[in-house]
């Protein structure tokens, strides 16, 4: 019964350890520019296997803690995610069909549509900020990070849920 | 109603997709920045990640340690016998170093006073660095359990590095400097000219506000105004870099090389309003010429 329920929380369990390790265990100075973005990584990979488990509330629920450990404006991880999600949920049927070598530029491509939104908020309110690197080094990070962190998922998702 | 109740049922998932949506946009336009919503909630949310982070973290302390050791027993016996040839020689220096002893306790009592009355210090550790593309804030592991308070001042011994902007039970949130809400009111120390140290989210502050008839030059130092009572008055925040008066508009275009290297703060101190615990503030400087 317990172990049920731990197989059905797993996705979420497993954002939230992407989450901290994102946030606290990866810090400081290098990392500040080449740090992969895992939370992304986890929520493509478990809408597009597990969609009944992963869905716009627990982008929502990600995105809001995200929102809460940085100073970004209090809901815009949380749109940003959705966003992602459903559009992973979109296209998803296109992505499985998908060898696993062109899923990775797909990463690279959501991070930076997950960037993209939240500069355009930033910068309709705050006013024009710009800074490349970070911008470019997150989603070439998080592309790097992809395969190992994909190969842990697949992982869990094989000994957790499918196993049981 | 058992229509309504169908077609809920049919479209639940386009409906749940909209309505998380929604939420987000209107927290968006609701919550102003510093203004952060219900405390409890980014409460219970710094104190579990703060958590999982110290569990994580302390078997890669250990094993760093057992290797440092295990690195360190290879050089034991060579450095054993330079260990006892140095010190024969730094024998005779034993008296000088109790002296020195005295002279270090005394500068560090001197050094431990308040920079104003009114305000104690509290040390932390920097545990995480959650800045993304358009924020900049650090993660401490001192908390409310240890006394830190929001709006406390973080410093480092080169100037100041930001604001608390949320306190867990054993953790706390600063906002840096960098950040694009960071907002410091500020003077030029040369002209004493009063201005709003701002971040931008790059590696440079943005001093707004002066007129184009103030006198700033590169190189003059920026402090804080303690001007709205959030910082205390005379903190170093940066050199001027650049200087750009522009033919429109009333304000020159100033750039400030900030202090602090943001990419290398490990220890940080916080003032926090109430008294000092461990000496109340002299009302007089002590005489370091006697040992105490």
């Amino acid at each position: 019964m317990i172990l049920s329920l731990i197989s059905t929380l797993l996705p979420g369990m497993s954002i939230f350890m992407a989450i901290v390790v994102q946030e606290t265990a990866i810090p400081f100075a290098s990392w500040g520019i080449l740090r992969p973005d895992l939370v992304i990584i986890c929520l493509f990979y478990w809408r597009m296997y597990r969609p009944d488990l992963c869905g716009p509330i627990l982008a929502f629920g990600t995105g809001l803690l995200l929102d809460t450990l940085s100073t970004t404006p209090m809901g815009l991880n949380a749109l940003s995610k959705i966003i992602l999600v459903l559009l992973t949920g979109r296209y998803g049927k296109i992505f499985r069909a998908l060898d696993f070598v062109l899923l990775i530029p797909v990463i690279g491509i959501f991070v930076i549509i997950d960037e993209a939104i939240q500069w355009v908020w930033i910068v309709m309110t705050s006013g024009f900020t710009f800074r490349w690197e970070v911008l470019v080094g997150r989603p070439l990070a998080t592309i790097l990070i992809m395969p190992l962190m994909v190969r842990l998922l697949i992982f869990l998702h094989r000994s957790w849920l499918e196993a049981r | 109603m058992d229509y309504f109740l169908v077609l809920i049922k049919e479209y639940r998932h386009p409906i749940v997709a909209a309505a998380t949506l929604i939420v987000s946009l209107l927290l968006l336009l609701a919550v102003r920045p510093g203004n952060r919503g219900p405390g409890w909630i980014e409460d219970a949310a710094l104190n579990a990640v703060g958590s999982i982070q110290r569990i994580i973290q302390s078997p890669i302390d250990n094993v760093q340690e057992f290797s440092t050791r295990i690195t360190q027993w290879h050089m034991l016996d060579e450095e054993n016998r330079k260990f006892k040839q140095e010190l024969k020689l730094l024998r005779p220096l034993g008296t000088r170093v109790v002296e020195l002893e005295m002279e270090n306790h005394r500068l560090r009592q001197l050094l431990e006073m308040p920079l104003e009355p009114g305000l104690r210090s509290l040390a932390a550790r920097v545990v995480g660095d959650t800045s993304t593309a358009f924020a900049n804030a650090l993660l401490l592991d001192t908390g409310r359990y240890h006394g830190a308070r929001i709006n406390a001042t973080v410093l480092v011994p080169e100037g100041v590095v930001g604001r608390v902007v949320q306190t867990g039970t054993h953790t706390s949130l600063v906002l840096t400097l960098l950040d694009l809400n960071s907002r410091v009111p500020s003077f030029v120390q040369r002209t004493r000219a009063k201005g709003i140290i701002a971040g931008s989210n790059g590696q440079n502050l943005s001093l707004e506000y002066i007129s184009k008839d103030a006198d700033i030059r590169v190189g003059d130092q920026v402090l804080t105004s303690g001007i709205a009572g959030s910082f205390p008055k005379g903190l170093p925040i940066g050199l001027v870099k650049d200087v750009k008066a522009g033919d429109t508009g009333l304000f020159q275009r100033i750039l400030v090389q900030p202090a602090v290297d943001f990419d290398r703060v490990e220890e940080v101190r916080l003032l926090i309003p109430g008294k000092q615990v461990s000496h109340s503030p002299p009302t007089k400087l002590p005489d370091v010429t006697r040992p105490p």
